[in-house]
């Protein structure tokens, strides 16, 4: 009986051991994915304190904003990123920097592409990514470069971003007219056409983030998020108009250079059931005397695992920056004047909704349909200024072909 | 002065808010409410672009916005 009970242990550990060899021929291989959102923003706004005309007069605007963005993943560390779209501008307030009604200045179109590489340190838990692009407007153009690290402690509860970014412009219009086909000026208001008002063309911006994210529990990460901004160049804008108490007109005049301070704190909270509290407070200080102070509050309801609904809601306060008055109040001696109202001393709050559909739906084999959100936001400032902000996207996966071998 | 005091005041308060709540460790199989979608950090496509009008609209840069410039803005 002794053997029998042997044998039987012998043959059970003998099959044991069989299931668990290890198959020498399995590797785990990550498959290259190419993600697609395609996105749809709508902004329109009316004010009366458009700085074309002084800080009076409208400021109707709507822009059209779609763009798409690919983001290829392969060998399972490394991304490539590319995102391209065009804003096309109607506005009412450029229009009168020649006062003629319907204009070419009437219309306006922005063009914009990016790619951004990231790699991912397969031993160190570091992503390293680079990118540049470009962004043309008829009277701009911008060649950003960025630089950007990321680190990711190996339990998962830190991380750690820094990144640099640098923006090269050119304020001058000409590249997109079809009688000069290149730079050739900078616009001024129709009046004041008579001299040249800037010395430089040029505006250069350096941008240093720092990141850090921190998961205090199993439902509570906070992130604080400082940065230092500077720019140099030609930082008004040529066709702005500043109107002196003694009835003269000049061209917006700021300093050539502005250091820019903000730091962001944010808390997302998952308060159970199906609730996400997310709190953002923004800090902001620059040497041009603006300091400003941004809450936003926002409740994501997860109506079901593939619904989501988000209302959100931000207050926002500034002071006037030092070079600010309004419409005939600035001194004609002065040395820095604008009368743009985005420089003033304002409140503002904005609300919204958002929603979300994620059914993660396979349409066919390859073709993976994520998400559909749409989001409108309503923002209104303390002059008067009211504006629209709606965007819609739809993201898909497209995955690769899959081989099925018949042992 | 008063920028000190701003400085000192925001610096506080985040460092108060990370050090002040004990940091509990949490083990993969833990992470389900944190891995939500709901809970990353990141902007999506329409937060970025109401950042980009906040940028414009307000003498303010937001945050983490990942833009400083690269546009007129000056519609």
């Amino acid at each position: 009986m002794k053997k029998i009970y042997l044998a039987i242990g012998l043959l059970t550990l003998f099959l044991r051991g069989k299931t668990q060899q290890v198959d020498s021929s399995f590797q785990k291989k990550e498959l290259p994915k190419t993600d697609i959102e395609l996105v749809f923003s709508y902004y329109n706004q009316d004010g009366d304190h458009s700085a074309v005309t002084g800080g009076i007069g409208t400021e109707q605007l709507s822009v059209y904003g779609p763009n798409v963005k690919l983001t290829h993943s392969f060998k399972g560390y490394q991304k490539l990123t590319l995102k391209g779209g065009s804003d096309f501008i109607t506005s009412a307030s450029t229009d009168n920097i020649d006062f003629v009604r319907s204009s070419a200045s009437l219309h306006d179109a922005r063009s914009y592409a990016h790619i951004n590489y990231d790699r991912h340190a397969k031993k160190t838990d570091l992503t390293i990514g680079i990118g540049t692009g470009f962004s043309l407007e008829s009277d701009y153009l911008s060649f950003p470069v960025s630089l950007a690290l990321a680190y990711q402690t190996p339990d998962k509860m830190r991380n750690f971003q820094l990144s640099f970014q640098a923006f090269f412009d050119d304020l001058r219009w000409g590249r997109l007219d079809v009688d000069y086909k290149r730079p050739a000026l900078l616009v001024y208001p129709a009046e004041l056409r008579f001299k040249e008002w800037a010395d430089t063309y040029l505006r250069n911006s350096y941008t240093l983030q720092l990141g850090f994210t921190q998961v205090m529990n199993k439902r509570l990460i906070v992130g604080l998020f400082p940065e230092i901004n500077y720019q140099k160049g030609l930082l008004s804008t040529p066709f702005h108009r500043v109107y002196f108490n003694d009835d003269a007109v000049q061209v917006e005049n700021l300093p050539d250079d502005r250091l820019k301070i903000p730091i962001g704190l944010r808390l997302n909270y998952f308060l159970g059931g199906r609730t996400i509290l997310k709190g953002t407070y923004g800090f902001y200080w620059d040497n041009f005397g603006i300091i400003g102070h941004a809450i936003e509050l926002e409740s994501a309801f997860k109506l079901s695992p593939i619904l989501t609904l988000a209302p959100f809601v931000r207050f926002y306060r500034q002071s006037a920056a030092d070079y600010f008055a309004p419409f005939k109040e600035h001194q004609p001696d002065a040395e820095y004047y604008t009368s743009d109202f985005d420089l003033s001393d304002f409140q503002s709050y904005k609300a919204g909704l958002y929603f979300r559909y994620a059914p993660l739906d396979y349409w066919t084999r390859r073709f993976l349909f994520n998400e559909l959100r749409l989001r409108y936001a309503f923002f209104r400032r303390s002059d008067g200024l009211v504006a629209h902000i709606i965007s819609f996207s739809v993201g898909y996966s497209l995955l690769p072909k899959t081989e099925h071998k018949n042992d | 002065m008063r920028i000190k005091h701003y400085f000192k005041a925001v610096i506080i308060t985040a460092l108060s808010t990370i050090l002040l709540s004990a940091c509990q460790s949490v083990r993969p199989y833990q992470r389900i409410f944190l891995n939500d979608h709901e809970m990353q950090m990141g902007a999506t496509s329409g937060q970025q672009f109401e950042q980009y009008v906040e940028g414009i609209r307000e003498g303010a840069t937001p945050p983490a916005s990942g833009k400083a410039s690269g546009g007129c803005g000056c519609n």
